[in-house]
């Protein structure tokens, strides 16, 4: 009886609040519609990440040492963004570029469009979090990509360690609104060395990490790697699951 | 592999009402466009998926589709049916007086091999370029790698380059009309002005969130708003709104509807509707009428406010040299100006 009283009150409270603010106001969580996507552009790391692609709204975190095709994986997403798909309209896609060094020729390869990229050039990490801070509140949808940072690892600075904290905190409900696909690159100085401290571990949705397994070579020549890529976290999918991806240099 | 998908393209002729036309094509197919092309000729695409169960084979779905046009006070037509909505397109182009039907049934990428590069929408110095090396047809460029054309002719070729292999994935996106509606009593009569639009914009924003999809992907077309006096007297009045009514073209058109009641309604209101007659995605497909333009909208608010606060900080790369051999230095970056 009290169970049956209990739910009538909830239905009566749910009704007074949907008759008030709309029915989209209150509702069951299975009524939600579910997370969109960014596909990567590589079907078998689309098949491992959750929900086919990089979920907007959200920041995945993509870690390698050079080489190893964390680029080419985020260049790929952004081009996918670009283009859009069937149903999907195509995306602004935007590189923020703090070190001045973005690789527009690796971008271009894996078919991003230039003349649609966009670029915020920034002077250090403070900025270049400032900006993105800036650019998401202004209303910014679609794919971002924190382009390689060297100066991570000196992030023993506690102020700029603190900024990032501080910018991740901020960024959750602003892309969650926009529904942007907030990619970031990690250059990590060798293979499972990652810079201690950095909390983009916690504040990523999605994790990757991809080493170098051998170079493909064709004679002397060297024509590509093969590298591992690994889902080390992935809210509401698959863990610690690796695809071997061939990139080609050519 | 073969691909079930089937897309209809129907070109026509001459002056016509194309919302009539739309209403006649809209029985012939779960989901119609009207995507008309630059050269003023009316074109829908029709999803044709399944249509030969239908009425036996496509072709006689094509000749009902063409009556469909005639009758419906259109000019001549064209009709090309194919697997993606370029190969349509063409094949529409393609068709001709003696042959208004022309129907696409070889996997499409050999279909389009013969065919001139210039149809495809490749950039004019891709299009020079691959003119010198000696490649005039669309199968010639789907022969060539993915990477060779994004690093010889640009990325922005690699459209051209998926179509020309038949891996046009864009949909149609087509559309059902539904009305949704919000409603409120007044305790007291109501007369002021002021009160009723401020119930009135609620009521509007309230039937917006009861969209049983999202409301991005919706674009409302007409607004309308029924009242009921104290002394039993029931008013109506409606009007038309564009593509995407924002928040202050929704303010004026339900202002400019309430004034006029003002003459009629001396007495107040004790009951206000407000309707919004939208148009609905088609089943399992999303219209994006609204958000394609919410996002330019955003992005430009976003290069507005950027480039206030950091004047060189949002930069674009633009073609600056377009005879130069290697990619970058194709490219220069520049500041991103609203």
């Amino acid at each position: 009886m009290a169970e049956r009283e209990r739910k009538q009150r909830l239905e009566s409270t749910v009704a007074v609040i949907q008759a008030r603010w709309g029915t989209r106001a209150i509702r069951t969580a299975r009524d939600l519609p579910p997370r969109a996507v960014t596909p990567s552009g590589i079907v078998t790391l689309d098949a491992l990440l959750p929900g086919g692609g990089f979920p907007r709204g959200q920041l995945s975190e993509i870690a390698g040492c050079g080489t190893a095709g964390h680029l080419p994986i985020a260049a790929r997403a952004l081009a996918e963004a670009q283009r859009g798909q069937g149903q999907r309209q195509g995306q602004q896609a935007l590189v923020v570029d703090a070190e001045s060094a973005v690789d527009l020729e690796t971008l271009a390869r894996c078919g991003v469009r230039l003349d649609k990229l966009a670029l915020l050039r920034a002077r250090g990490l403070r900025q270049a979090l400032q900006m993105a801070s800036d650019l998401l509140r202004a209303g910014f949808t679609g794919a971002l990509l924190f382009d390689r940072l060297r100066d991570l690892y000196a992030l023993a600075d506690g102020a700029a360690l603190q900024a990032l904290e501080q910018a991740l905190r901020d960024w959750g409900p602003l892309l969650a609104r926009s529904e942007t696909t907030l990619l970031w690159l990690t250059e990590l100085s060798s293979p499972g060395l990652y810079p201690e401290g950095l909390p983009l571990a916690y504040a990523a949705s999605v994790r990757l990490v991809c080493e170098r397994e051998r170079w493909l070579t064709e004679g002397q020549r060297v024509i590509g790697y093969v590298s591992r890529v690994t889902l080390l976290k992935s809210r509401g999918g698959a863990q610690a699951q690796s695809v071997a991806l061939r990139f080609t240099l050519r | 592999m073969e691909r079930s998908r089937r897309i209809g393209c129907l070109l026509v002729e001459g002056e016509a009402d194309g919302e009539r036309l739309w209403e006649a094509l809209a029985d012939l197919s779960p989901a119609v466009e009207r995507a008309d092309d630059s050269s003023g000729r009316l074109c829908f695409l029709l999803e044709a998926g399944g249509v030969a169960l239908r009425y036996g084979h496509e072709a006689a779905w094509g000749q009902v589709a063409l009556a469909e046009v005639t009758a419906a006070g259109g000019g001549p037509a064209r009709l090309g049916l194919a697997h993606t909505r370029f190969g349509a397109e063409v094949a529409a182009r393609l068709a001709n007086a003696e042959q208004p039907c022309e129907i696409v049934a070889a996997p499409e990428a050999r279909w389009l091999a013969p065919l001139p590069l210039e149809w495809l929408p490749l950039p004019g110095e891709a299009l020079r370029r691959l003119r010198v090396l000696g490649l005039l047809t669309m199968g010639q460029l789907a022969a060539l790698p993915q990477a060779a054309v994004a690093e010889q002719f640009g990325p922005e070729s690699l459209t051209g380059w998926r179509w020309a292999r038949g891996q046009d994935d864009r949909a149609v996106r087509g559309r059902r009309c539904q009305t949704v509606l919000a409603r409120q009593m007044f305790v007291a009569p109501e007369a002021r002005l002021e009160a009723l639009l401020a119930t009135a914009q609620r009521l509007a924003e309230r039937a917006l969130d009861d969209l049983p999809v999202d409301k991005r992907a919706w674009a409302i077309r007409q607004l309308g708003l029924v009242a009921l006096t104290e002394t039993g007297a029931q008013l109506a009045t409606e009007g038309r709104l564009g593509d995407t009514p924002g928040a202050e073209t929704m303010r004026g058109m339900l202002e400019r509807l309430l004034r006029r009641w003002q003459g009629q309604a001396e007495v107040g209101l004790v009951e206000l509707t407000v309707w919004l007659w939208g148009l609905e995605p088609a089943p399992s497909r999303q219209l994006s009428l609204l958000e394609a333009q919410e996002t330019d909208l955003r992005w430009r608010q976003v290069v507005e406010v950027l480039g206030r606060r950091y004047p060189d900080g949002l930069l674009r790369s633009v073609l600056a040299n377009p005879d130069a051999p290697i990619l970058t230095e194709r490219y220069a970056l520049q500041r991103w100006q609203a």
